[in-house]
């Protein structure tokens, strides 16, 4: 009896050991090591790392394991910081990048290769990505940059100024297939305001961030395909600039670039011009706060069609993370179709979808302007600057820039001034 | 035995001194030292923040001499410190003789005058911004309805720009009115009443004592004038980014757009040394030239 008592006890002791056993061995394989990311993200009010948080709930409560701690840098700061970071060996694990600066990141080694992780993820880029932005994530090959905040240019327009001046609305031109650069320039003249003594109180279009669309709509290119080759000094460029020009100079339905003080986009907003060609950002930033009654309508069709620049910025991971696979992760869920719904549904905000995955929900929210597939079917059509992916693209830009000043101004024609700057810019990318 | 405790009590108080002044050192030595030494290293290199730097001995001091917009960036900037420095010595001067009349409610005026100094470069840049614009600046349009000028186009023109810069230095004379007005109030009234008595009108008051009274006054401020002007930098970069066609391109600013814009912090480094130099010459000249200006009555008296 005493064995049979002394072999129980054993026996439930034994049970008891392995139960224990067993159940640490569980709990200890199945709890994961928490792996914090730190994410740096251009911040200039505290929305806009809430924001990405907000966006990112659904992911982070099926990653537990994963934290994300936010590095908020103001805009104006925040290349400064981010290339000091690089400098010291500290860059976050991932990290907002702009256009300018993804090839000396990618070049310098500073940034992970995404591509196995990508593939272990099984990740459809395809669908995820408008095709022209995923193109530019990669370098030599590899994928480094996964598009983020992606946007076109569109002509926004005052519809109760085209009202009164009696013009049709550019969206119905288009429809009309009437919407060109001859009826543009038509309607800025008509919609154009002088004082008594000559002075433009109100102009018929005011330009948002750059002038290139009209370069390849009149047949124009920058660069040859490789980046390798200046092709700016052709009679195309010199028309199309000279044309932008004269907007200001001989017709005065534009201010001269640089003329208008403080952000454009405000100024659009205060009702200064009637037409205005910008990205899609600026109607929740300004346009539908100031209460106007807008619509969108395609750039107007030049020589050989009708495109935008594609203006993008991007998430990348640092080289030297120590979590490679959860700060892929985080990038790639930055501003995804998942992030894009939460943070509308949280918040009200819908930002532009960064491929097909996102178009359907865009274009259902997306109230005003009445016409809101326009900035989808101009991602369509919108171009690379590629000049931007140049290591020396600040340089190339600057160069470009105080040339065409004196185009601007009126004091040089853009046929005079072309040939100096594809010389200069062929001399820097020759540098490469 | 009374001496090893002496030096043991001087010891003490070595240690403790050194103690105290510690954290200095440390801060002078991290954060300037370093970086001043750091600087002179990088200017031998070619370095682009994100990769090592490479050794290239003096190649970055050799390519200023080749670089128009170095020589752009330095014609520039002296032509700004030419125009400004003139400007802001006499603004501020008559400001201050004007503030040291002995009226009612003359300290608020003060205040008011000074206040200037005290904005935000950055702010100060937006909001001249909008008085130099050509259609609707407080400029132009003065000039449209005193006197029927219509204004030139200010920071659009490459002709315009520096002195638009110029006349907006008078912004922050501020501060050296006040520094002029300390020196103003240590005039003893003795002398005027002297040269009353002698029969001195306005302006030979002013002229034989005034001004070599305060001269020590106005060496300061042209130093420190100096030093500023070739610094100057937000106001193009928030302004004007250097343009039209390069026509406010101070040297400062050609500097950041190089070290930070353009990833060459060694080329940008072997700028910020020919800087100093520049300034260390032009300082030196002026303290070199002291002798012959400046009145020093503590001087005077040995």
């Amino acid at each position: 009896m005493n064995k049979i008592k002394r072999a129980s006890l054993w026996g439930f002791l034994l049970v008891l050991v392995l139960t224990m056993v067993i159940g640490l061995g569980i709990t200890g394989g199945l709890a994961q090591e928490t792996k914090t990311i730190r994410v740096m993200i251009m911040a200039n009010v505290p929305e806009d790392v809430e924001y990405k948080l907000i966006g990112l709930g659904p992911f982070l409560e099926r990653n537990p394991h994963i934290k994300i701690e936010p590095v908020p840098v103001p805009s104006s700061e925040y290349k400064i910081k981010l290339d000091a970071m690089a400098a010291a060996g500290t860059l976050p694990d991932v990290a907002c990048h702009g256009l300018s600066w993804f090839t000396p990141y990618a070049a310098a080694g500073l940034l992970l290769d995404l591509t196995p992780y990508v593939e272990k993820d099984k990740f459809d880029l395809r669908e995820a990505y408008f095709p022209r932005a995923l193109e530019l994530g990669y370098y030599k090959g590899g994928l480094y940059h996964l598009p983020y905040g992606l946007t076109t240019h569109v002509m926004y327009y005052n519809k109760t100024y085209f009202k009164e001046a009696g013009v049709a609305y550019p969206y119905d031109q288009y429809k009309a297939g009437k919407w060109d650069w001859g009826t543009f320039l038509e309607a800025a003249k008509k919609l154009t305001v002088r004082d008594v003594r000559g002075k433009v109180m109100r102009f018929g279009y005011m330009q948002g961030l750059g002038w290139e669309q009209w370069a390849w709509m009149n047949g124009a290119e920058f660069v040859n395909p490789i980046g390798t080759k200046c092709l700016m000094n052709s009679p195309e460029m010199a028309e199309a600039i000279q044309w932008v020009a004269d907007l200001a100079l001989v017709h005065g339905v534009a201010p001269k670039p640089g003329e208008l003080a403080g952000s454009v986009h405000e100024q659009f907003a205060s009702g200064r011009s009637a037409m205005y060609d910008c990205i899609e950002v600026v109607i929740h930033q300004t346009i539908v706060p100031s209460g106007m009654d807008f619509d969108v309508a395609p750039m107007p069709e030049g020589k050989v069609g009708r495109t935008s620049p594609l203006r993008m910025a991007s998430f990348a991971v640092s080289a030297t993370t120590e979590h490679p696979y959860e700060a892929y992760l985080v990038a790639r869920h930055l501003g995804d179709a998942e992030w894009t719904r939460t943070l509308y549904e949280e918040t009200g905000y819908l930002q532009f979808p960064e491929g097909a995955a996102g178009v359907e929900f865009y274009l259902a929210h997306k109230k005003p302007p009445e016409h809101s597939s326009v900035f989808i079917e101009a991602m369509e059509d919108a171009r690379v600057y590629l000049l931007d992916l140049s290591v020396n693209a600040g340089e190339i830009r600057r160069i470009i820039a105080s040339n065409l000043d004196l185009v601007w101004a009126g004091k040089k024609s853009a046929k005079d001034v072309l040939p100096v700057i594809e010389k200069e810019v062929d001399k820097l990318l020759g540098e490469e | 035995m009374i001496w090893k405790s002496k030096l043991r009590s001087r010891q003490r108080e070595a240690i403790e001194g050194y103690a105290c002044i510690l954290p200095w050192i440390l801060g002078f030595i991290l954060f300037s030292m370093g970086p001043v030494v750091a600087c002179i290293v990088l200017s031998l290199c070619q370095y682009n923040i994100l990769s090592p730097a490479v050794w290239i001995g003096l190649g970055n001091y050799r390519r200023l001499f080749y670089e128009p917009l170095f020589w752009q960036a330095l014609k520039v900037t002296a032509i700004y410190t030419a125009g400004a420095i003139p400007l802001g010595l006499g603004g501020s001067l008559v400001l201050a003789l004007l503030m040291n009349q002995k009226l009612k409610g003359i300290t608020g005026f003060r205040t008011i005058y000074y206040l200037p100094a005290v904005v935000a470069g950055i702010a100060v840049a937006l909001l001249w911004r909008w008085v130099f614009h050509p259609d609707f600046g407080l400029i132009n349009w003065i000039l449209w309805e005193l006197f029927k000028i219509v204004g030139p186009s200010w920071l659009l023109s490459e002709a315009w720009v520096l002195p638009a810069f110029i006349i907006m230095s008078l912004w922050g004379m501020g501060g050296g009115m006040i520094i002029y007005l300390a020196g103003l109030q240590g005039i003893p009234i003795t002398l005027y009443e002297a040269a009353e008595i002698d029969g001195a009108n306005w302006w030979q008051k002013f002229w034989k004592i005034t001004i070599p009274m305060i001269s020590p006054v106005i060496f300061f401020n042209l130093v420190m004038g100096i030093i500023g002007s070739f610094q100057i930098f937000t106001q193009s970069y928030i302004m004007t980014e250097g343009g039209p066609h390069y026509g406010s391109l101070f040297y400062v600013l050609y500097l950041f757009q190089k070290g930070f814009q353009d990833y060459e912090m060694g080329y940008a480094s072997a700028l910020a040394w020919v800087l100093f130099i520049i300034i260390l010459i032009c300082t030196l000249l002026v303290f070199k030239s002291s002798p012959m200006w400046v009145y020093y009555e503590a001087k005077k008296k040995r």
